[in-house]
């Protein structure tokens, strides 16, 4: 032992004699082999500045300009030489006693060359930290966007454009299949979020979030009760300066306010009202709307910091939405109104404990809505109870076992009519009497490793079981995902999984399903997939095959049955990078086959959502100062519809019953649309800031298609247009920062 | 295996601190007493610009994380030489290779700051950052990053009001940071004496951090020369070379500046 401290010790004098030190054996060593050789780049040009070391001994020198090095080895038999340069991938290898000493060791360019694994496949993540695919202020900068955080998740690969709304279809499945976490806390998408003009879910204001995280699937066991995707938001902590801001846009007025109470408290509050009326008073409008789309939210947070690791958040938002629009069905032409308030409570708890972080977030949430369009007369509220807690360990540096579990409790209250034949939905029509209280409770429960077994390689695997009381049944989901960053900086991914929802409560009332009993929805999914780069400049293909079993389902007629079965392939593809002229831009393409039981005639065929092209292209520059233009393109294949061929009259209701023709055999045209944006950032004095921003969506004017909608006798048909014609927005905000002290 | 990693780590701790050329206190030992050699010798390099020798102490540090990857101390040294490289990079005006150390830097500070946060490295981590604004090539990146950097040093300031370092970084920032963002010569020089303050009444116990002293003046030194008061500017030098005789960069470079700089 102590020979080979002496040794060692000898060892590293030599190693810190200076870049591309020439090792020699010092004074009273003994002699032994010198390791020799050479690392440059896969075209030949020596690296300099690599770091070549015995992991054995830790010996080791510093390239010098001809890239050469030379270690003394004085341990016996094989040993490992590691080189590792900033910029490059290591490489490792294993050096033999009668091994040459003209080694050649060749580096691949790479990013992500000794930075952590943080890819993993269908995760998208926007944030300032390293690793993300979008930062915050792409997220609000994104051409026709309007700042919503879900129509720019749309802009990430994996996401279809069902409509110009702001659901999130992913991978080929419904948007009820993505859920959306705020602080750990889901948040309701009940099924019937469905409006004339579109899907229509209500989001956060994006100036309220720190942090968004997208998975377009693979994602882990903590996330329950999803089939295709989740979005996990991540509201913003302690303000770093007090500060008021006002903003005021074509359509909406709103205020914020972030302020530090004292070093340990914290508080914001934010005010949105949304009216699009003087939106559509100056660009004009295809649709007929009275009232056009109002209403407001606010919200406020406290953050309490009472240790540096630990803290204590509470997040509330109250939201209310309502609009009435002119709509033409081929029994019926009308008002369409809707009106849309819910809140939802969010406390959270968090701290870290040496290597062990817990967290706990308790919920609580209220959705109510009440739809009018002929025959069809809903009311529904919805109360959301959840508790949610997590535990990390971290045990070795390599390694973090999560553990956690989730109570959540849904209240469902309908009352109301809807059509019995959705061909009649006229006043006086037939209709199914609604009038029930639904209550599922669920309970989860989950466990996972995130292991780092080697410096280039990452594995979560992990399990999470479910029991509802509305299906009465556990489910079970393994699920696993892996990196590998293979040589030439490629970052190889793959995840498996098994995935669970529990359909919506309304599914499970009688009146609509008949009693059938309905288990929850599964999906098995596969995801492959490679990366290159990483932050502003990478390259991303993923290629993903999804199976669907179980489904329940909505027929055209409102009632429910289950059993359906699908499957979703597909290609997702991401590019980012800086091209000519200062631009910098991005590309999402997806391409995918979504086919599934059509729940009219039992067929397996396109599913609804089965839009095989989508592609968006973004491309910004800073034109001078705080002057910044972007562009966004967007193309999708038309959505599928089952068109009516013909129609038989029935005296008896006075109304013409459509005859239909093939499931899914035709599609409504392509979507195309290009909007255009621009941003002008000015500071006024020492503490105010200004931005003016325009914007133009679909500056071609192209009449995009909502749907079509068809004469009383189904004779003729005609294109019902999608919301957004040329339209101009624009507007401003201040703000106020409090001097810094 | 571990064995002879523990082996190797006996061998380290004990035969490093010569090796790097500098002296570390007889009472440490273990990883303590190599990572306060390796400051030492980080900051020698730092003061005689030479790049290889800092380039060297950087690559020791990597290679001992090998061994221990979790220890705090080796990660916050590894991140302090990445970003004394960072500095001389763009010195160099080698962006590239200035931003991929800084990034580095970045990482490890985080992995700090996940296994237990502390000063010295909040503060560390909010210069870092800002040196990656100023690398970003976007001037909008300091609003979503800016607030970031300073978020960190504010915490660092509530964790450790009293660490001369924090005073140091905020003092910096400040120097690079728009008035209407809160910074500016004014409260850089405020900030950069009352680090200098500190600084004087500071004795760390190695190996804890004790970088930053004559770099209080030197960037005092700058926000004095920026405000045209040069005289002070020269005495702010001066006080740096005092606490590092023949640090390089006002020997060649601040100094020889007063000359051309008017009152």
């Amino acid at each position: 032992m102590i020979a080979a401290v002496r040794r060692f010790g000898i060892l590293l004098i030599a190693c810190s004699a200076g870049r591309g030190a020439q090792a020699q054996p010092a004074d009273g060593a003994p002699p032994g082999r010198i390791v020799r050789g050479v690392v440059r780049t896969s075209d030949a040009r020596p690296i300099i500045g690599a770091n070549v070391f015995v992991i054995e001994t830790l010996d080791g020198v510093v390239t010098g300009e001809d890239g050469r090095f030379a270690i003394p080895v004085r341990v016996l038999g094989e040993v490992t030489l590691v080189v590792r340069r900033l910029g490059f991938a290591e490489r490792r290898r294993t050096v033999g006693e009668r091994d040459a000493t003209d080694l050649v060791i060749t580096l691949d360019a790479s990013t992500v060359s000794l930075t952590a694994v943080v890819v993993q496949a269908g995760q998208y993540t926007a944030s300032e930290e390293r690793g993300a695919t979008l930062t915050p202020l792409e997220v609000v900068t994104t051409p026709g966007t309007a700042a919503d955080v879900n129509r720019a998740i749309q802009s990430l690969p994996g996401v279809q454009a069902g409509d110009e709304g702001t659901a999130l279809f992913v991978r080929g499945g419904d948007f009820t299949e993505s859920r959306v976490f705020l602080n750990d806390a889901g948040t309701l998408t009940p099924v019937q979020l469905q409006a004339p003009t579109g899907t229509f879910i209500g989001t956060v204001d994006p100036f309220l979030l720190d942090g968004i995280f997208f998975s377009s699937g693979g994602f882990g066991a903590r996330y329950g009760d999803a089939l295709s995707g989740i979005a996990a938001l991540r509201t913003q902590g302690r303000p770093v300066r007090s500060s008021v801001t006002l903003s005021a846009g074509l359509a909406v007025l709103s205020g914020s306010v972030g302020m530090r109470v004292s070093p340990n408290l914290a508080v914001r509050a934010a005010g949105n009202r949304t009216n699009l009326q003087p939106m559509f008073r100056v660009n004009g409008s295809r649709r007929d709307y009275d009232p056009p789309p109002h209403g407001y939210d606010l919200s406020g947070s406290v953050i309490y910091t009472y240790r540096p690791s630990g803290e204590v958040k509470l997040f509330a938002i109250r939201q209310t939405n309502a609009l009435a629009v002119g709509v033409e069905e081929a029994s019926y032409s009308g008002d369409f109104s809707f009106d849309i308030s819910g809140h939802h409570a969010i406390a959270t708890w968090r701290d870290v404990f040496g290597v062990v972080t817990p967290t706990i977030t308790a919920a609580t949430s209220r959705f109510a809505r009440s739809t009018d369009f002929g025959a069809l007369l809903l009311g529904t509220t919805t109360n959301h109870a959840q508790l949610f807690a997590q535990t990390e360990w971290q045990p070795a540096a390599a390694l973090v076992m999560r553990g956690g579990g989730e109570l959540d409790r849904l209240d469902s209250e309908y009352d109301g009519t809807i059509p019995a034949f959705g061909y009649d939905v006229k006043p006086g029509a037939r209709v199914t009497v609604l009038s029930s209280r639904r209550s599922g409770n669920r309970v989860g429960a989950f466990m996972e490793a995130d292991w780092r077994p080697v410096s280039r390689g990452r594995v979560v695997a992990g399990v999470r079981t479910d029991r509802s009381t509305l299906t009465d049944e556990r489910t079970v989901d393994p699920r696993v995902s892996g990196a590998w960053i293979a040589p030439r900086g490629i970052t190889l991914t793959a995840a498996w999984g098994v995935y669970h929802q529990v359909p919506d409560p309304l599914y499970f009332d009688d009146s609509v399903s008949a009693g059938l009993p309905l288990g929850a929805m599964r999906a098995h999914q596969r995801i492959l997939g490679a990366q290159v780069g990483e932050g502003d400049r990478m390259a991303r293909v993923e290629a993903y095959d999804k199976r669907y079993d179980d489904l329940a389902q909505r027929t055209r007629d409102y009632d429910v049955i289950g059993d359906g079965t699908g499957r979703a392939r597909g290609v997702d593809v991401f590019l980012k990078g800086h091209l000519a002229l200062g631009i910098t831009g991005r590309v999402s393409y997806s391409y995918v086959s979504s086919r599934r039981t059509d729940p009219d005639t039992r067929v397996v065929t396109r599913a609804p959502f089965d839009v095989t092209h989508t592609m968006t292209a973004v491309a910004e520059r800073t034109i001078v100062g705080g002057l910044r233009a972007s562009m966004a393109y967007r193309y999708a294949t038309g959505r599928p519809f089952t068109p009516v061929t013909g129609s038989l009259y029935d005296g008896t209701r006075q109304v013409f019953v459509p005859e239909y023709g093939a499931a899914m055999s035709e599609r409504l045209p392509a979507f195309r649309r290009l909007d255009l944006s621009a941003s002008y950032f000015r500071p006024v004095g020492s503490t105010l800031q200004t931005v003016a921003f325009v914007s133009v969506m679909n500056i071609l004017d192209r009449e995009n298609a909502q749907s079509f909608r068809y004469s009383p006798d189904y004779s003729t048909r005609h294109l019902v247009p999608s919301l957004f014609e040329r339209s101009v927005y624009f507007g401003g905000t201040i703000t106020w920062l409090k001097e810094n002290r | 295996m571990t064995r002879r990693f523990l082996a190797s780590f006996a061998v380290i701790v004990t035969t490093l601190a010569p090796a790097l050329g500098a002296q570390a206190s007889p009472a440490l030992t273990g990883t303590a007493k190599w990572a306060d050699s390796a400051s030492r010798e980080i900051e020698a390099a730092n003061a005689a610009g030479d790049f290889a020798r800092l380039e060297n102490a950087a690559a020791v540090l990597d290679r001992a994380l090998t061994v221990t990857p979790n220890d705090r101390l080796l990660i916050y040294y590894r991140a302090f030489a990445l970003y004394r490289m960072g500095g001389q990079y763009m010195g160099r005006k080698q962006n590239d290779e200035a931003k991929k150390a800084l990034e580095e830097s970045d990482r490890l500070l985080e992995q700090i700051e996940k296994i237990a946060p502390a000063g010295d490295a909040l503060a560390l981590r909010g210069g870092v950052i800002g040196q990656l604004i100023g690398l970003s090539g976007n001037p909008l990146a300091g609003m979503t990053m800016g607030p970031k950097a300073s978020g960190l040093v504010d915490r660092a300031m509530e964790l450790e009001p009293t660490n001369p370092r924090v005073w140091l970084i905020r003092g910096m920032s400040a120097m690079f940071t728009p008035k209407m963002f809160g910074g500016g010569t004014d409260k850089a020089e405020r900030d950069l004496r009352k680090a200098a303050e500190l600084f004087a009444a500071e004795h760390p116990v190695p190996p804890a951090p004790s970088w930053g002293h004559a770099d209080a003046y030197i960037w005092l030194g700058q926000a004095l020369q920026k405000e045209k008061r040069i005289d002070e500017a020269r005495t702010a030098y001066q006080k740096a070379l005092e606490l590092q005789p023949g640090n390089m960069w006002v020997q060649q470079v601040l100094l020889p500046s007063l000359s051309t700089s008017k009152e």
